[in-house]
């Protein structure tokens, strides 16, 4: 398998994955995606062994781990600063139903789904989380020489 | 920048090799050729031995650690 094709399969996977996540929302069976994900992350890893030259040289190792090291660090402190507050807003209202509001209410008003709202703040943190990795993989690269021109 | 200098660009002129020829005789990108060459990266103890031995030289001659004063 060439590198151009694992990419395309990537992609390909991704937005697969995306559909099921839609199909387990609408058929509502969360393993589903579940299952869907811990196959996409084997048929990951079983690809990728079987491709040469996919896994870049050392300084490209150095500028991955660095990266994910980052990454994890500041994903665990968003994760903490937006889920712990969101478990205290859960244990405050076990049925995820709002308290009547105390103010006036507006005559044409949005009804707001707590859970749902909990459902988009999560994926919100997942996208938040990914492009935090691309921020620190583009930071790391130049850190590391490689967005530099070449004098020849 | 690290603290290490090389000469890896002065041995590179010599023998008359481009960034792209190095890096495929060392099994590296030319990214990190230019890298190392630039001083923003310290290449693995491997890399500099390999990278000696190429030249026929020693670690010591091809990179210079200068300590922070």
């Amino acid at each position: 398998m060439k590198k151009n094709t694992f990419y395309l399969l990537c992609g390909a996977a991704a937005i697969l994955l995306v559909l099921l996540f839609y199909l387990s929302v609408e058929l509502k069976l969360p393993w589903l995606i579940f299952f869907g994900i811990v196959a996409a992350v084997v048929a990951y890893i079983i690809c990728r062994k079987k491709i040469a030259g996919i896994s870049g040289d050392e300084r490209e190792m150095l500028i991955d781990m660095k990266t994910a090291s980052a990454t994890l660090k500041a994903a665990a402190v968003v994760y903490l600063a937006v889920n712990i507050p969101l478990a205290v807003y859960a244990f405050s209202f076990p049925q995820m139903i709002l308290p009547p509001p105390h103010f006036p209410v507006p005559p044409v008003s949005i009804p707001l789904v707590s859970l749902g709202s909990v459902a988009l703040i999560e994926l919100v943190l997942l996208a938040a989380v990914l492009f935090i990795y691309v921020g620190f993989h583009v930071y790391y690269a130049k850190k590391y020489g490689g967005d530099d021109e070449d004098e020849e | 920048m690290t603290r290490m200098k090389n000469k890896i660009k002065v041995y590179r002129a010599m023998h008359d090799l481009t960034q792209d020829n190095l890096a495929q005789a060392l099994g590296v990108t030319r990214q990190t050729i230019l890298a190392i060459e630039k001083g923003k990266y310290d290449p693995s103890l491997e890399l500099a031995f390999k990278m000696a031995r190429y030249f026929n030289t020693t670690v010591e001659e091809l990179f210079v650690y200068e300590p922070q004063e």
